[in-house]
């Protein structure tokens, strides 16, 4: 459709690109530079995408525009504090990197042989041709062309960050870090990050992600914008493990997207944690594209004041017997929204593949929202799929039942909410870190104050 | 439309589809009377004049349609449609006796007696004996309608669109659009503008109708589009139950049928609206059928009014059609049952929107979709729960089964909860159907293709059970026929 | 007697994995054989392959029913010519009422034989007396075939069709498995019942206990696709006392010419 953008959002548009260096950065190779003029040019023709979009129908981009009014380009940024790695929020002894204001560094816990974090520019250089060929193929594989791909051509023409992690055929990676962190500075930016992921086949890695803010709280620290695209490649048989919590400042803007190509027998198990944020959205995307590939992704969210947590699921079934399951819990207070749109498609062919969805939500506020849409497209007839939403509130039954076992109601309603919340920390293989991710769970709900739970 | 393409036929024990067989695929010969095609101001004007409307009614058809010249054409559905050449469509079409109306049924020309004795349509002694009053729509225009004494003397109003807008112009003013804005979308904007005939129904205050109210629609004239409007209004406390159904004949280019269906129900009115839908659906090769774009929706107007949805749609080479609820009264009750079932080319993408206003409101939504041979089978639905809708209750079940290699099922509900005291609870499934309930009945000597509508019958009986009586023996025959040859 | 079922060299593969290996049996009219033997030696695939379900695929060897070659019937026409299975577990089919679906049956395999049809007050007559023999209550009558029935309900609404069908040869598939004591003293006096000359039954089974009720006039202990050994109902009471680790031993070859074995006799 040939719909000019509307003036609003096309000034936003102008100011986002505006913001990021004027030049885009040389020295790459040719291609690089003339695929990001490209998405260049898709993004300022189409502008960002609104509530006509159907992607976007519940996704206000009011903060994004209220912190581009006075955004400063990346270039601009402090460059100090930056070169050494910042420590997570919750500690742990793993290499990875940490990345703050335009600049990452790597841990300095050794990464395990076979196992590489590198900047795509460093990669595209030492790599040997056949990988250089898949990161050239990933590259141009990103979609970014009209207004709903409007951050994915952003990402890429602007690209200020983009690394390359690589996991070689049959290594075990154990556990790698990613520590993002919003900077605590007074004006606000926007970062374009890309970070490809190539477990070759074999492969193994758990990601741990973590997103935190500095100066968490403090009114004087502008809000950030972060937009993150990750792609991943699984070879055949590759494993990975992909957990994120999600503690960023609460004006803050993150948009994320994940994007698999997931070959024979691979799998990608996700666990995502969003309990702060301001406009939160997360949209990931896996092709099964090699027989018996599974993708599991799971999702709890805690959000109140007039936050936004949106998560977008497409899982696309295109080889036969492949499995994905879709579960996501969120917990809604104060003026808050959630969103949800769990997508799958089973592809003419993909016989013997199964899918299930589970959305359920508990608001708590009479101001809050929410608009969850599970959706199938099925194409093959030998099929299994399945999928349920609610939205509603804590069984009165169970309140009763722990509070004619002595519990008040307050605490009653804390622990079920709790335990709503919890079906997503029970679904990690590790245990401590469910335990450690249900505390910081815990604080999450504790922080929204649950006896509003109480009042409806 | 989406980018994914349906896969090649292959053969299988279940989806070898051989040509099936459409009962109602007969033209009638008859004289009538109709317009050119094409469509413009004068067009309207037209209609309006040849129907001796008041000059309100022109104007409110010719602000329809130039606010529709303004549309475009909605693509959002999940469905494959060619381009439709709105100038090529007629859009009058009537017997020519209609000239010199008739007064009572014995007036009515033969042939289409004969015609709606052939769908099994009871206008005659057969509706005395049925006990259901009958408006019987062929092309643009209503042919009779029986029963018309014995209603009157409960204080109930049927008859044709055309005649309430002679007798009754007072009550149609004040509820026509009030439902479906003529504005409301690209197809309810063509129809506003264009539509010919329909039916009208006035269930007074406190009158609980004596009998079941029918209309039988059928489209026989080549190369036209049919547009009727069918307004039913229940006054407080009062109920009825109105049937549907719909045939037409067997051509091969696609033909248009364009509805609009408003209901209102006052305070603790009931409404039950039941629809058995089988407009041709075309040949085994897509060719030919009709385009059914249809916008149904009720207003549960007054406090704990009901308003219940219930449609079996077999036919139809697409179908795009959305039976809604605005639940507004308190204490309102909105329902949607519905099996659509899709072999061939057929495509459907339907459902249901249930708009929860007031307190205490609760939906129901259960669906049935069928998918076999090629059959593209769309469940979409909208339930929101407005921030002041306390209290307000939905369940929804929506279930596809899958009959052969080519056909799809999809599923697209929308959800939208504004208030934390409302529960919404939504399930669907989707899968084959079931190989070991297929080996069960034919290990007890039941023929595969009995089985398969036996096990499909079952499937739908939740929503067979919502129909009355002589629609649910229709609506099961029907999808027999409809399942006739989806196995081999 | 008359030859009800002749099984010989039978050899069938569920997805292309041999499971039956060289099965001989002979079935004569009214004679009851059991089939015992340890999980996955082909028992249920032995009731599968009679039945014609989809995906056991015979290669080799031949099934005569009555005379007839049983393998080249559908599914629906053998169950017209009077095999009946009782399921091991007997599906559920939602929103089909089980009384319809019977009748829709019986009805089905009266035409295949030039019967006339029966209507439902016939058949309501005919279904009141089976279930009176059974002992079966009427409310299993009301309900969706096998929906929310209990896994005892389940198996007698089994025999209570086999009843009302009356088959020539009854596959009985592990209709034991899963019942109390009770339960399985009714189905087997059920069944019991329905014995009788020009009937056959084949009670397929794991354990003896069912064979106190049912006498069977044949044991046959399948192993590994193959008739291990055949005996007479002493055999089944052995089983249970050693188990069938004493059959991998190869200690039943050793009963085999004391019971008399007659392969393909």
């Amino acid at each position: 459709m040939n719909i000019s953008p509307d003036i609003r959002t096309a000034g936003l548009a102008d100011r986002l690109v505006a913001s990021r260096p004027a030049e885009l950065a040389a020295g790459g190779p040719e291609w690089l530079d003339a695929m990001r003029q490209v998405a260049q040019q898709h993004f300022l023709q189409s502008g960002l995408p609104g509530n006509r979009d159907e992607a976007w129908k519940y996704t206000s981009l009011r903060r994004l525009e209220q912190l581009a009014a006075d955004m400063i380009p990346p270039g601009d940024r402090p460059a100090d504090q930056a070169e050494a790695p910042i420590e997570p929020m919750w500690p742990m002894d793993a290499p990875g990197f940490s990345y703050r204001a335009g600049h990452w560094a790597l841990r300095p816990q050794a990464l395990p042989a076979g196992v590489s974090i590198q900047t795509l520019q460093e990669s595209l250089q030492h790599a040997d041709k056949a990988h250089a060929r898949v990161l050239r193929d990933m590259l141009e594989r990103v979609d970014v062309r009209g207004r709903q791909q409007a951050f994915a051509a952003l990402n890429t023409a602007a690209m200020d960050t983009a690394l390359v992690i690589r996991v070689a055929a049959g290594v075990d990676a154990g556990t790698c870090l990613a520590v993002w962190q919003s900077a605590g500075q007074t004006a606000a930016q926007l970062a374009n990050v890309r970070v490809l992921l190539v477990l070759e086949p074999g492969a193994r890695l758990r990601l741990l992600e973590q997103f935190q803010a500095e100066q968490f709280g403090d009114s004087a620290v502008a809000g950030q914008a972060m937009n993150l695209l990750w792609q991943a490649e699984l070879g055949d048989g590759a494993e990975l493990s992909h957990v994120r919590v999600q503690r960023d400042g609460a004006e803050n803007v993150l948009l994320t997207f994940t994007d698999l190509a997931q070959q024979a027998g691979s799998q990608y198990r996700y666990a995502g944690f969003e309990l702060s944020g301001g406009l939160v959205r997360h949209d990931i995307s896996s092709r099964l594209l090699g027989p018996g590939a599974h993708a599991d992704v799971s999702a709890a969210f805690v959000t109140d004041g007039e936050r936004h947590v949106d998560h977008h699921v497409k899982i696309d079934h295109v080889s036969p017997g492949c499995s994905s399951e879709q579960f996501f819990r969120g917990v809604l207070g104060g003026h808050s929204r959630g969103v949800w749109n769990g997508k799958a498609i089973i592809r003419p062919g993909a016989d013997g593949s199964s899918v299930r969805q589970s959305n359920a939500n508990l608001l708590l506020s009479d101001l809050a929202e929410m608009d969850t849409k599970p959706e199938l497209e099925i194409y093959a007839d030998e099929v299994e799929a399945s999928h349920g939403a609610t939205v509603g509130q804590l069984d009165e039954k169970a309140v009763f039942y722990l509070r004619s076992r002595g519990l008040s109601e307050d605490l009653a309603r804390r622990m079920l909410t709790a335990a709503f919340c919890h079906e997503v920390t029970g679904r990690l293989e590790d245990k401590q870190w469910a335990e450690r991710i249900g505390q910081l769970l815990d604080e999450a709900l504790q922080a929204m104050g649950l006896k509003a739970a109480g009042d409806l | 439309m989406s980018s994914i393409e349906t896969s090649k036929p292959s053969e299988s024990s279940v989806d070898h589809f051989v040509q099936q067989k459409y009962r109602h695929g007969f033209v009638t010969d008859i004289e009538s009377e109709t317009v050119p095609p094409g469509l413009n101001e004068d067009t309207v004007r037209w209609i309006s004049a040849r129907k001796q409307e008041p000059e309100w009614l022109l104007e409110w058809r010719l602000k329809a349609y130039r606010h529709w010249l303004k549309m475009p054409r909605p693509r959002w559905a999940h469905l494959n449609i060619d381009p439709i050449d709105f100038q090529a469509i007629s859009y009058f079409s009537a017997p020519k006796s209609d000239a010199d109306r008739p007064q009572s049924l014995d007036e009515v020309d033969p042939k289409l007696l004969e015609t709606y004795d052939k769908l099994g349509v009871p206008l005659h002694e057969r509706a005395r004996l049925a006990g259901v009053a009958v408006d019987a729509v062929f092309d643009s225009v209503s042919v009779g309608t029986t029963f018309r004494a014995e209603l009157k003397k409960a204080g109930v109003i049927f008859c044709s669109f055309s005649e309430a807008v002679k007798d009754h112009p007072e009550l149609v003013r004040q509820y026509l659009g009030t439902v479906v804005p003529a504005r409301d979308n690209f197809f309810a904007a063509l129809n506003s503008a264009v539509f010919s005939d329909g039916s009208f129904v006035f269930i007074p205050k406190g009158v609980s109708c004596p009998m079941e109210l029918s209309t039988y629609f059928r489209i026989n004239a080549a190369e036209t589009g049919q547009f009727e409007r069918t307004l039913i209004v229940a006054e407080e406390s009062s109920s009825v139950s109105y049937l549907e159904g719909c045939t037409a004949p067997m051509r091969d280019e696609n033909q248009l049928h364009a509805a609009v269906v408003e209901l209102v129900a006052l305070d603790d009115a009931k409404i039950k609206y039941s629809t058995v839908q089988n407009w041709y659906p075309g040949d085994e090769n897509g060719v030919g059928g009709i385009y059914n774009f249809v916008t149904k929706r009720g207003e549960c107007r007054g406090d704990r009014s009901r308003i219940s949805w219930t449609q079996v749609e077999t036919g139809s080479a697409i179908t795009w059609k959305y039976p809604s609820c605005v639940l507004r009264g308190e204490g309102s009750v909105g329902e949607f049952y519905s099996v659509a079932l899709t072999n061939n080319y057929q495509q459907a993408d339907t459902g249901t929107k249930m708009i929860h206003l007031g307190r205490d409101t609760r939906s129901t939504i259960i669906s049935k979709g069928i998918s076999a041979g090629k059959g593209q089978n769309a469940y979409r639905g909208l339930v929101k729960i407005d921030r002041k809708a306390a209290n307000a209750r939905n369940f929804t079940q929506c279930d596809s089964m899958l009959i052969g290699k080519g056909c799809g099922a999809h599923t697209f509900p929308y959800i939208e909860v504004g208030n934390a005291s409302a529960k919404v609870e939504h399930e669907a499934t989707t899968s084959r159907i079931g190989e070991d309930q297929l080996f069960y009945c034919l290990q007890r000597g039941i023929a595969e293709e009995d089985a398969v509508s036996m096990i499909v019958d079952g499937f739908c009986k939740q929503v067979f059970k919502e129909l009355p009586m002589e629609f649910a023996v229709e609506a099961k025959a029907l999808l027999e026929v409809s399942l006739e040859g989806a196995v081999g | 007697m008359t030859s009800m079922l002749s099984i010989r060299n039978l050899h069938a593969s569920v997805g292309g994995k041999a499971i039956l290996k060289g099965i001989n049996l002979e079935v004569k009219a009214g004679e009851v054989h059991a089939i015992m033997g340890p999980n996955g030696s082909g028992k249920s695939t032995l009731g599968n392959v009679i039945a014609g379900r989809d995906g056991y695929e015979v290669t080799q060897g031949e099934v005569l029913y009555q005379g007839k070659n049983l393998l080249e019937l559908s599914p629906e026409d053998r169950a017209c010519e009077g095999v009946f299975l009782a399921f091991q577990y007997p599906v559920e089919i939602p929103g089909v009422n089980n009384t319809y679906f019977l009748r829709a049956a019986l009805n089905a395999q009266r035409k295949y034989r030039g019967q006339p049809e029966l209507d439902s007050m016939e058949f309501l007559r005919l279904v009141k007396d089976k279930l009176e023999i059974l002992h079966i209550s009427d409310n299993l009558l009301h309900r969706a075939v096998n929906e929310g029935f209990s896994g005892g309900e389940k198996k007698r609404n089994e025999i209570f069709q086999m009843a009302v069908l009356e088959p020539s040869l009854a596959v009985l598939d592990e209709t034991d498995s899963g019942l109390d004591i009770d339960a399985l003293r009714l189905v087997a006096e059920g069944v019991n019942r329905l014995r009788s000359e020009d009937r056959s039954l084949i009670v397929v089974t794991h354990y003896q206990r069912l064979l106190e009720y049912i006498v069977p006039d044949q044991v046959h202990v399948l192993a590994d696709g193959k008739i291990a050994a055949s005996g007479d109902a002493e055999l089944a009471v052995q089983l249970e006392q050693q188990g069938y680790t004493w059959l991998e031993q190869g200690g039943i070859a050793s009963v085999d010419a004391a019971s008399g074995q007659r392969p393909g006799a």
